[in-house]
């Protein structure tokens, strides 16, 4: 199932994301900057938030984004798979980021921490 | 924890996927959580990973089918407490360990040789793998097995498992089984697709799928017209 924004203002996109779960997002940030396979995703992971994503975790995420049409499965290089994001999968991923920065804009007001 | 003892755990957390999941992620998650245990990811934390992932990809696959989930946690425990298990699934995976002994399975004859040796390396066996020409039913398969001269009671201590060639013919060789604590040495011999002038290394029946005499819709022919289209003796 491909996600398009038609119609929808992207409400679609966003909820698709927010089914998915924290994993999804993670992964899709990671192949935001070029394709990865399984073990190079674990890594960027790590790094850019510091969380140790399990590698059941990891398939069953890669699973359900590629049936959701948001990344795509690529050749195989040896036993490794590497997956690139879709322009669905970056819109979605858009959309989400965006979500997310409204709500850290009104969390940090509200805690008087500053902001928009 | 030995590499042996956290490679077969985390084996057997992957038999617990689906078949299909296995078929595309199997080797590769294998291979990951080499490189996470590596880099100092506990191999407890990585098949426990896997066995949650695989109760997921169960209740997905087969929702009616709730034993799944306790059937991984049945071996996750047992595992972990060191019991060899045998598991009686019908879809046999690429690298299953049965009670006494490791069954390294080719269940994608174009990886054959990747899925033999992950299956060895995993249980740091002596056993090469190697690639020989032969004839195309028999490409994927088990051309032979050449192993030292341990015997027991007679019996060759790497036993071969028949199965069926590529196109279904019985008659090939699609697994090896080997004793847990094996510490021979061995070579199988892997069937690929043979170059032009190249001999065989071993041949299946002529009359097998992609065999010649196959080929071209040849059976039910007399002698006569197929021979007019075998190649002749110089080619």
């Amino acid at each position: 199932m491909a996600v398009t924004r038609s119609g929808h203002d992207g409400e679609r996109e966003r909820d698709v994301l927010r089914r998915a779960g924290e994993a999804s997002v993670l992964i899709l940030t990671s192949l935001a900057d070029g394709p990865k396979h399984g073990y190079a995703l674990i890594s960027d992971i790590k790094e850019f938030s510091g969380l140790q994503l399990g590698p059941g975790t990891l398939y069953g995420a890669l699973d359900r984004l590629e049936s959701l049409g948001l990344i795509q499965a690529l050749p195989a290089e040896e036993r490794r798979h590497p997956y690139r994001i879709t322009s669905a999968g970056a819109l979605a991923l858009r959309e989400h980021l965006d979500s997310l920065e409204r709500v850290s804009a009104v969390g940090r007001l509200r805690l008087g921490l500053g902001g928009v | 924890m030995s590499s042996y003892r956290y490679a077969r755990m985390i084996e057997i957390a992957v038999r617990c996927y689906p078949r299909k999941w296995r078929d595309r992620h199997g080797d590769e998650a294998i291979e990951l959580a080499e490189l996470l245990v590596r880099d100092g990811r506990s191999p407890v934390l990585v098949a426990w990973s896997y066995l949650r992932g695989a109760a997921r990809e169960q209740l997905v696959a087969r929702p009616s089918r709730r034993l799944r989930p306790a059937l991984a946690a049945l071996v996750v425990g047992s595992t972990l407490i060191g019991v060899p298990l045998v598991l009686l699934d019908s879809s046999t995976p690429a690298n299953a360990a049965s009670s006494g002994e490791v069954v390294a399975v080719i269940s994608n004859p174009s990886d054959a040789v990747g899925q033999l040796e992950s299956v060895f390396r995993s249980h740091d066996f002596s056993i090469e793998v190697e690639e020989e020409p032969s004839s195309p039913s028999r490409v994927g398969s088990i051309l032979a097995v050449k192993a030292g001269p341990e015997k027991a009671g007679g019996h060759a201590v790497v036993r071969e498992i028949a199965g069926p060639c590529v196109g279904g013919t019985p008659g090939c060789i699609d697994a090896i089984a080997v004793p847990l604590h094996y510490t021979g040495k061995a070579q199988v011999f892997v069937g690929r697709l043979a170059k032009p002038g190249e001999t065989y290394f071993a041949s299946a029946n002529i009359l097998c799928p992609g065999e010649p005499l196959r080929q071209g819709g040849n059976l039910g022919k007399t002698v006569v017209s197929p021979a007019h289209d075998l190649p002749s003796k110089d080619c």
